[in-house]
């Protein structure tokens, strides 16, 4: 496993050591690789990859390129290039001067350096010949994105890294911008950190992911591991649209265990790695996998009321109540039969999607 | 370890030329007056070294410096009136004007700044000289026979200090009525107060920091001011600032003078030190 | 209803008018008076002649004092907008504990009247090497203009965002590199205001130089100050205007570099 970057321990305070932005975070990305930090704004997300990327010092911790110690190596020197938020494409200099800048800072000779930029621009889908000699501000927001891409790339860095670059633009764009954008790290290879608040954007580009908050790295692992295994409450929260409960496991046997959430309100769950070690749990339930009907489906199910029906278009967005206390999100596409408020529904799910959270 | 501290402190580094700067040609300056207002002095002979508080004690009794301070502090007072109001209308004018107009206001108000103080104060000279502008027409319209000398007396004294402090106190409060959002006074019309009501209730208040800003600046300027009343006063007009610069210059009393300096320098320094507090004070209750 | 905001419109308007002519006639006045031939100063002027000009332009004395007065503008503007810039920069740039300390002793200058510098300047220096030279009064007036420059770059800097430098330093720039590449290009205009800045206010500056000025560094504002305490000679109306001039041109040039967006960052 060749790893391009790697963090050690790394802890940051900001404010004479008031706030902690971050707490001893370690993680690695491999060669080819894209991973994504997610995170809410103010997790500390943006300023680990400004240590990487030299910008900032960590007060301690190790920073590993290449399998090389660059901690204390100045951001001009250190072999990744940053993608900024708000792009900071050079206002006063041309598409091409902008790509070019990197290469004429490391002095390399002026043929080289056409043919490189030449070439960056091809890679990124910008014909040199139309946008070489346009400023940034004569750009649509789009191509703004492909040169300050193609402004990293022209480098050839061993990892370039993402400060959520596609936020400022609008959803539809942005939707294209992150499929394209993940076409070209794939083609050409190319190690990438992401860091995003945005949890789609994360899916989409994503090999590998951690979820960071208030400084700490919570859990990392493939998209499809912390959706469907979160390992606490705050990524089951923060990941989808979660239904979580208090609950009080009643018996357990064999894979399942009965889970009494309120007043006599017990639930079935399956169980595959270790057992719970406390009697209190939590349990996450995500609101797409839940389905309404008027007979049961499934072993599992309750019965409720709905609440409210809210249509959103391609998917409808009920809550229905099991009683006075017990609510439940439920999404479901908008397709076949649809409920309305008032109506008498059965709650359905299988227990292999409830899982239980380790309080 | 002194790398290390400017490592870490980058700050300092670009700090450092103006602070350099400051506390050898500022701040030293200023401690040895400290020192220089305890020096023996002699008149005509500048200072002898050594040290006595009969300076300050000169100051007390100096009846005729007390008649100049008390002067230049009723000066102070039609100076910072006009000053304001003038200001003031200008710089509502302005803020409530945009593009051209705009423009050419604030060209207007700022112009004057970089003229020396030395011409605006011989431009009213020659504008209240017996043969000057004002003289000429007042002759001409048939209002007086005689030209007469019109300058050298308080009213040219206080119009030339006007002159001088208008540009300053016109920005300072367009920079705060700049900043009143303006649905504010719309939302006062919409709740049926009169134009006159929402300038009292609203606007007025909102721009009380830019006020007393402007009103403590007019103060500075007029208590050590030194070129203009000695241009366009007569003697009776000598300011503080003027028989500063005689004890410093004609007298050479150089100890007696430093102690002159130090108590207008107290005088410039708690008067902006207040209505700094003062403005944070309106500045905060305007916010709200 | 109406017709009660026209009506306070045009009273507003009119205000306007007159205030505007309040400030600006002294210029027009001196203006109008250095083109009159006559030997005593009169209103209006009896003729139309560059007879004082001429003997402006003549006397030996006179050019001194333009030239010495170009002298310690130009030296002041080499002091005092580097510090001013630099410090303000660091102000913008960044987060420190003493910053609000440090702000407040970059802006002391400023509202100290320059009255009182003066004389301290001469009390401290009026004895050693340093007296009556150019370089103490450019120092005298880096003063005040480094304060004034570090108000106003920190105005022109809010609109600066400092990313910029960052890419730079991120694609591989060292510190010059960055300087050259990045920074001056995107803050060439605030800069070249800041030099203008600095010029036009050591060139007219007058209170201080009485004090420490001799004969032989006679600054034009005190050579008019010492030639009108004696006389109302014509020719000072010529230097005036000489004076005001400097005073246009620059303000013409800054208005062009900075707008006047920046210059009403002027007050306090």
């Amino acid at each position: 496993m060749d790893i391009a970057v790697e963090t050690r321990n790394i802890t940051k305070r900001f404010e004479k050591g008031r706030v902690v932005a971050l707490d001893n975070v370690s993680i690695y990305v491999k060669k080819g690789e894209i991973f994504t930090l997610l995170g809410p704004s103010g997790s500390g997300k943006s300023t680990l990859l400004r240590i990487i990327d030299g910008l900032e010092e960590p007060d301690s911790g190790d920073v590993f390129i290449d399998g090389k110690c660059v901690t204390h190596v100045p951001a001009h020197k250190r072999d990744v290039c940053m993608v900024f938020q708000r792009l900071a494409l050079f206002p006063h200099k041309n598409v091409f001067e902008n790509v070019a800048f990197g290469l004429k800072m490391h002095k390399i000779d002026k043929n080289e350096i056409k043919k490189r930029v030449e070439e960056t621009l091809w890679k990124v889908e910008l014909n040199p010949e139309i946008y070489a000699l346009r400023f940034p501000h004569q750009l649509s927001g789009g191509e703004m994105q492909r040169v300050a891409l193609a402004r990293a790339l022209v480098l050839r860095p061993a990892v370039i890294l993402f400060d959520e670059p596609l936020s400022s633009l609008d959803k539809r764009l942005r939707d294209k911008m992150r499929v394209e954008l993940k076409q070209i790290l794939k083609r050409f290879n190319l190690t990438a950190i992401y860091v995003t608040h945005d949890q789609e954007e994360a899916f989409v580009l994503s090999d590998r992911m951690a979820i960071i908050n208030k400084g700490k790295i919570l859990q990392e692992g493939t998209p499809r591991e912390l959706y469907e295994k979160p390992q606490s409450s705050f990524i089951a929260n923060f990941l989808g649209d979660t239904n979580i409960f208090k609950g009080v496991i009643k018996q357990m046997k064999g894979n399942l265990v009965i889970i009494e959430l309120q007043d006599g309100i017990c639930i079935t769950a399956n169980y595959t790695e270790t057992p719970p070690i406390s009697r209190d749990v939590l349990v996450s339930l995500k609101a797409e996998k839940i389905v309404l009907s008027d007979r049961p489906l499934f072993e599992n199910h309750l019965e409720a009321t709905v609440k409210e029906a809210i249509f959103v278009g391609e998917k409808i967005i009920y809550v229905v109540e099991l009683n006075k206390e017990l609510t439940l999100k439920v999404i479901e596409k908008n397709f076949g039969k649809t409920w309305r408020k008032g109506d008498r529904v059965l709650v359905n799910w299988l227990p292999d999607d409830i899982i239980l959270i380790p309080e | 370890m002194k790398v290390n501290v400017f490592q870490k402190h980058r700050y300092l580094v670009l700090y450092l030329p103006a602070l350099i700067l400051f506390s050898v040609f500022f701040l030293t300056p200023f401690v040895l007056m400290i020192r220089m207002s305890f020096f023996i002095g002699k008149p005509l002979h500048c200072y002898i070294e050594g040290f006595t508080i009969e300076n300050y004690l000169r100051f007390l009794r100096d009846f005729y410096v007390h008649t100049r301070l008390m002067f230049t502090l009723q000066l102070s007072a039609p100076v910072i009136f006009l000053t304001l109001v003038l200001a003031y209308i200008m710089a509502y004018a302005i803020s409530r004007s945009s593009g051209i107009k705009r423009l050419i206001l604030i060209c207007v108000t700022i112009f004057p700044i970089w003229i020396n103080l030395v011409v605006i104060a011989f431009s009213w000279q020659v504008i209240f000289a017996r043969y000057g502008l004002i003289n000429f027409f007042l002759t001409n319209l048939g209002i007086i026979d005689e030209p007469t000398p019109l300058g050298y007396n308080f009213l040219s004294v206080v119009i030339g200090l006007v002159h001088v402090c208008l540009p300053y106190t016109i920005l300072t409060l367009l920079s705060v009525l700049d900043n009143i959002d303006p649905t504010l006074e719309e939302a006062a019309k919409d709740l049926g107060a009169t134009k006159f009501k929402i300038f009292v209730e609203v606007t007025l208040p909102m721009s009380m920091p830019g006020i007393i800003t402007g009103a403590a600046f007019c103060f500075v300027w007029t208590m050590s001011s030194f070129v203009i009343p000695s241009f366009l006063g007569s003697p009776l007009q000598k300011t503080i600032g003027i028989e500063i610069a005689n004890q410093v210059l004609t007298a050479l009393n150089w100890p007696y003078g430093s102690v002159l300096s130090i108590v207008l320098l107290c005088i410039t320094s708690s008067t902006l030190l207040i209505s700094n507090i003062l403005r944070e004070r309106t500045a905060r209750w305007a916010k709200q | 209803m109406g017709k009660t905001i026209a009506k306070s419109s045009i009273f507003l308007n009119f205000a306007c008018v007159l205030i505007s002519a309040f400030i600006l006639i002294p210029v027009v006045i001196i203006f109008l008076t250095s083109l009159d031939p006559a030997k005593y100063i009169r209103f209006p002027p009896s003729g139309f002649s560059l007879l004082w000009y001429e003997y402006f332009f003549s006397n030996k004395v006179w050019q001194n004092g333009l030239l010495n007065s170009v002298y310690v503008a130009v030296l002041n503007t080499i002091i005092s907008v580097p510090c001013g810039i630099l410090a303000a920069y660091a102000y913008r740039k960044y987060t420190f504990k003493l910053k609000n300390i440090f702000n407040t002793i970059m802006i002391i200058p400023y509202v100290t009247p320059s009255l009182l510098v003066g004389i301290a300047l001469l009390m401290a220096f009026g004895r050693t090497i340093l007296r009556g030279t150019y370089f103490i009064v450019a120092i005298a007036h880096a003063l005040w203009s480094t304060s004034f420059i570090y108000i106003l770059m920190q105005a022109a800097l809010s609109n600066y965002d400092f990313t910029y430098e960052e890419a730079a330093k991120d694609l591989g720039a060292n510190l010059f590199q960055m300087f050259s590449e990045v920074t001056l290009p995107l803050l060439k205009s605030a800069f070249i205001a800041a030099i203008l800045f600095a010029f036009i206010s050591s060139f007219g500056e007058v209170t201080m130089a009485i004090f420490l000025v001799t004969s032989k560094t006679v600054t034009l504002p005190v050579l008019l100050w010492t030639s009108l305490k004696y006389e109302l000679h014509p020719v000072a109306t010529v230097a005036s205007v000489i004076c005001i001039i400097f005073a246009i041109v620059i303000f013409m040039l800054i208005t062009k570099f900075f707008g006047t967006g920046m210059l009403s960052k002027i007050g306090m």
